[in-house]
């Protein structure tokens, strides 16, 4: 099986839930033998440390800028390259021509115009197989995003380009239930759920303390990366942070962290979240790794953005006692009851549930068999167990 | 059987500054340890923060003396007490605080960031820990305060909020320290008030020290504290100034005592450019000991205090103890430090100052009415009150009776 993916941002070292998702479908279609090309729009200046392959198109300077504008997004409008520039177009086609996949996954809605123009104008693409590969209902996370009339407008037209693919793509893929139900109501041929999931970290290693003021706290990890959402929950939850006593931390990891601080709701109490929160930036996996080992409890105060979330996942297979809001668990609902999770939606109790957490240590919880092996149908082989499968089932129509 | 250690007091901040003069909080701590001594010999015991190792050190009577002596040679040891003190120590070796019952921690915390270490101790052994607020300036004013301090400071102020109890030195540094908690989130401990004390180690000497041949008794008007942006000592240069261009017959000099704080180099570079104003009638003192001070306010015509905020206002008490007039700002926790009995002025209104300064000058009849009113009425706070308030409750807190009782008082001797 040969197949040809799209989306705004490449699978090589992937940072961000989207890649890492992406990444995680090459993989089992890789495992599976099958031959797997990846053709995407990226801004200019992004993803540095990619290879440049003929299959990435570049945004060219001024086009990317002009997708900053109010009124348009790098990722909605990223399709407006091949409208501008004829000779994109063309390779595009070219390219998809010459690779003669046997289907096209759409790894969000946001390239279907271009799939859309190539079907029009070539029978050959026009009779593959349309899969659409979603992370979140998009159109809605953008209308709850909106906050002017400029962005509703563009709220709406994703709405109508994520319709289209729906109601175009023989198969929609959606990772949770809720999801899955609102594409149904779109008139999709046929829906189902692939959940996120995540890779096992090596727990037999000897991980070092992190850094200080960490290695003589007890503290809690708050991972994610910058996504303006993934913020809005920390804010709103944990901000202003004078409620953590003295020898007690939150450790921010990851892209987040810069947008916390950056946002007015952190330096309105600047110092006071300074005294009692911890950030890392972007830091490779094995200082993550030390965060997670170490700390008393992942935190998911999770309140906006759709979809499910990958560090749920990733936060529930550590073993770590999980405090999240119950959006963060779209997609897990199956582990609502698990004995390391607590779901508390109310700021004032989340922030109560953490003291309580901080005030008993307990590294990690002691699980049956069948907890465990719960657990293990987190992981990526086991929640894209049956994706390869679909898709090949919609090939062979 | 060895004496129980009912309270450790923090020596951090007098055992870093050794050998410095008596002023603001290391007066405190120095107050306090040397109350401690003298009135609980036996039943207390004393630590300091490591800063390099983040941790607590016992620290020996005999070496808390060494610090008391340092600061100021006159302060009134008693040495029974002291021998008391080391003998308990000695019964209690090897030697450890963590059996104490109650901490206290009265220094420039802030500066240690020792809190966090304390509450690390506490978790695992069980002690009531008290803590003194002055103030929450670094909060109220970044801008008038050390660079950098804000984020220290705001730390010790959380740090603060899980302490069993908080001793807040006015009532309108307790209304700041729980109206930041709430803002903060943090949970608010006790907070209880107390007055800090305003007598001297030594008595005023009968003759003028040397250092201030230059001083007429009653010719010169006193100004305490560290000359640093907050202080607002600019007002007084303009009022100096002012009254030396237009009424320098009855102008008399400005004695400002205080150590250079922080901010104020281009204060003192401007106020350097007028030559004879300031040789003749703007005098500065640092590095001063209490026998010096109590001249200056026994000799002084009245005092002033211009200061734009503050956590208590100290030479206002000290000044009106001693039965002279203080003109001092009307913010912040000034007017408490007044008690009604000084002048209390707007810290921006300059033209006010001057008129008033000007007529105190001028009036020696509404002086003299405004001293008699305040030697009737003021009433003063030595140290030995205040700690005896804050033993007192720490006592209690503890379970024990106030005041020593007979047995302990024969147990003592």
């Amino acid at each position: 099986m040969r197949v040809v993916t799209f989306a705004t941002y490449p699978a090589e070292n992937p940072r961000h839930g989207g890649q890492i998702r992406l990444a995680a479908i090459h993989q089992r279609f890789l495992e599976q033998d099958c031959e797997v090309d990846h053709l995407c729009v990226v801004q200019h200046g992004a993803f540095p440390d990619a290879t440049e392959t003929p299959w990435m198109f570049r945004l060219p300077p001024r086009l990317s800028a002009h997708l900053c504008r109010p009124g348009k997004r790098p990722d909605v409008h990223a399709c407006e390259l091949f409208e501008r520039r004829e000779e994109c177009l063309e390779t595009a086609s070219a390219l998809i021509l010459d690779a003669s996949p046997d289907v096209l996954i759409l790894e969000q809605p946001w390239l279907w115009p271009l799939v859309r123009k190539l079907r029009q104008s070539h029978a050959r693409i026009a009779n593959i197989p349309i899969v659409y590969s979603s992370q979140n209902v998009e159109y809605l996370l953008l209308k709850e995003e909106a906050v002017n009339a400029k962005q509703r407008e563009v709220a709406h037209e994703a709405e109508m380009l994520e319709r289209d693919l729906v109601q175009t793509a023989q198969l929609v893929i959606a990772v949770t239930q809720s999801d899955a139900r609102c594409y149904e109501e779109m008139q999709a041929a046929s829906v189902a759920v692939c959940r996120n999931g995540t890779y096992v970290l090596p727990t037999h290693v000897d991980v070092p303390l992190p850094e200080a003021p960490l290695d003589k706290r007890r503290f809690a990890t708050f991972v994610s990366s910058a996504h303006p959402p993934n913020a809005t929950g920390f804010l709103r939850f944990l901000c202003p942070a004078g409620f953590l006593p003295p020898d007690t931390s939150i450790a921010v990891v990851g892209g987040v962290g810069n947008i916390i601080q950056r946002s007015n709701q952190f330096r309105e109490f600047g110092a006071v979240n300074r005294a009692r929160m911890h950030f890392t930036g972007e830091c490779a996996l094995p200082r993550l790794r030390r965060c997670l080992r170490h700390c008393e409890v992942i935190l998911l105060p999770i309140v906006a953005g759709g979809g499910s979330n990958i560090k749920t996942a990733e936060a529930l297979l550590t073993g770590k006692r999980v405090l999240a809001t119950s959006r963060a668990m779209r997609g897990f609902e199956d582990f609502m009851d698990f004995p390391t999770l607590t779901v508390e939606d109310k700021p004032a109790r989340f922030r109560d549930h953490l003291l309580a957490i901080l005030r008993t240590p307990q590294k990690q919880v002691e699980l049956t068999p069948e907890e465990h092996k719960a657990l293990n149908s987190l992981t990526w082989p086991q929640t894209l167990k049956a994706y390869v499968d679909l898709t090949r089932k919609i090939i062979a129509g | 059987m060895s004496s129980p250690i009912r309270l450790t007091i923090d020596v951090t901040t007098i055992r870093r500054r050794k050998g410095t003069p008596p002023i603001g909080i290391p007066r405190v701590e120095q107050q306090l340890a040397t109350f401690a001594i003298n009135c609980f010999p036996g039943e207390v015991a004393f630590a300091a923060f490591d800063r390099s190792e983040k941790e607590y050190q016992v620290i020996g009577v005999r070496e808390v003396r060494e610090l008391i002596v340092s600061i100021d040679p006159a302060v009134p040891l008693c040495e029974e007490k002291l021998a008391i003190c080391e003998l308990a120590e000695k019964e209690r070796s090897p030697v450890s605080f963590l059996s104490t019952a109650a901490f206290l921690a009265a220094g420039l915390v802030w500066d240690e960031d020792s809190l966090e270490a304390l509450y690390a101790i506490r978790r695992e052994n069980d002690f009531r820990l008290y803590v003194v607020s002055y103030d929450c300036i670094p909060i109220v004013m970044p801008e008038y305060s050390v660079h950098g301090i804000a984020d220290r400071f705001t730390k010790f102020v959380l740090d603060m909020a899980w302490s069993d109890c908080v001793y807040c030195i006015s009532d309108n540094s307790l209304d700041d320290l729980a109206m930041y908690l709430r803002a903060y989130g943090a949970p608010c401990p006790e907070l209880r008030r107390i007055r800090l004390g305003c007598d001297f180690n030594s008595p005023t000497p009968d003759v003028r020290p040397p250092r201030f041949a230059s001083l007429q008794p009653g010719k010169f008007v006193l100004c305490v504290g560290t000359v640093e942006a907050r202080k607002n000592h600019r007002l007084l240069f303009d009022v100096w100034r002012e009254l030396y261009r237009h009424n320098q017959s009855s102008l008399v000099p400005l004695v400002i005592v205080g150590g250079k704080g922080w901010s104020v180099n281009d204060f003192l570079s401007q106020i350097s450019q007028g030559p004879g104003l300031l040789s003749d009638y703007i005098h500065h003192y640092e590095g001063l000991f209490d026998t010096d001070l109590a001249w200056l306010y026994e000799h002084c015509r009245f005092t002033v205090y211009p200061s734009l905020y503050e956590g208590w206002g100290l030479p206002i008490a000290e000044s009106l103890a001693r039965g002279k007039l203080c003109i001092h700002s009307n913010t912040s926790s000034m007017p408490e430090a007044g008690q009604g009995l000084g002048e209390a002025l707007d810290p921006l209104n300059t033209r006010n100052w001057i008129d008033r300064i000007s007529y105190y000058l001028h009036s020696d009849s509404a002086l003299e009415t405004k001293e008699s009113l305040i030697r009737g009425a003021y009433r003063p706070n030595t140290w030995e009150d205040c700690f005896e308030q804050v033993f007192d409750e720490i006592r209690s807190d503890i379970g024990l009776e106030p005041r020593l009782t007979d047995v302990e008082l024969e147990e003592i001797e």
